[in-house]
């Protein structure tokens, strides 16, 4: 079981709370196994995404048939450690501009599950320090 | 292990009606510092606040029109009950639509009038 967390903020919604990005031991099992496609494929997906939901096209979207496959048929990538599963997921699953763009503090930070506060009285409040 | 590889599941008697299996599913703990008890096809979850939350798949559906199921509860000792809703809006009305990898949901108590974290929260995905 990942003793690590992702903490982080949205660039586009710096006014709300600080996120906890939890991974799934199930798919670091399989990161660490060697079972996933290149990053790309899935960057390749969201593109696409992206662009039906801002061409307003969202509601009729379907995947490319050939794109959505290569989840399953591109080559794997090989077993990667703790460290770099976590770093795939991260470019998976963060929004691109947390980790893709400058700015001017870092906008996520890998931590163990210990450095996340447990207390929920006030979690609207959560900001990450610096 | 071998995997199965079949286009469609059908009932063998009945009428053989087509069978629709999950294609994701996952169980969290919301409350402390949140967990995954178990899934299947989630590569994480994230806490995005207090009865606010998303998971991302493992690999994406075809399309974003799939259906969710989803329930929560709260064992903490108060008297509420929380029900799950699967397009989450923020604490400040901010809408956010499910994707082909991610789903948002927020969580409130019976009457509506509070956003909760449960202990128990399950969502599955049809597709």
């Amino acid at each position: 079981m990942t003793q690590y967390r992702v903490i982080f903020d949205d660039p586009d919604r710096l006014d709300e709370p600080t996120k906890v990005l939890v991974p799934s031991d199930r798919w670091m099992k399989e990161a660490m196994e060697g079972n996933l496609p290149p990053i790309s494929v899935y960057w390749d997906l969201q593109d696409d995404e992206q662009k039906a939901i801002a061409e307003g096209r969202h509601d009729k979207f379907e995947h490319d048939p050939e794109k959505y496959m290569k989840q399953f048929t591109a080559p794997r990538i090989g077993p990667l450690t703790e460290e770099e599963a976590l770093e795939y997921l991260i470019m998976k699953d963060l929004p691109r501009k947390c980790w893709a763009e400058q700015h001017n503090r870092p906008m996520f930070k890998i931590v163990t599950v210990d450095q996340v506060p447990s207390d929920r009285m006030f979690r609207n409040a959560w900001e990450m320090a610096v | 292990m071998s995997t199965l590889k079949v286009n469609d599941i059908t009932e063998a008697t009945s009428g053989g009606g087509k069978i629709w299996p999950s294609r994701a599913w996952l169980n969290m703990d919301g409350t402390g510092t949140i967990s995954i008890r178990a899934d299947g096809n989630f590569s994480s979850l994230t806490d995005l606040g207090t009865g606010i939350y998303n998971a991302t798949m493992s690999n994406a559906m075809s399309s974003a029109n799939y259906s969710t199921a989803m329930q929560c509860s709260s064992h903490n000792g108060a008297t509420w009950q929380n029900h799950a809703f699967p397009i989450a809006y923020t604490q400040g009305g901010t809408r956010r639509d499910p994707t082909t990898t991610v789903i948002y949901w927020h969580q409130v108590d019976v009457d509506g009038a509070a956003y909760r974290d449960t202990n128990h929260a399950m969502v599955q995905v049809t597709i």
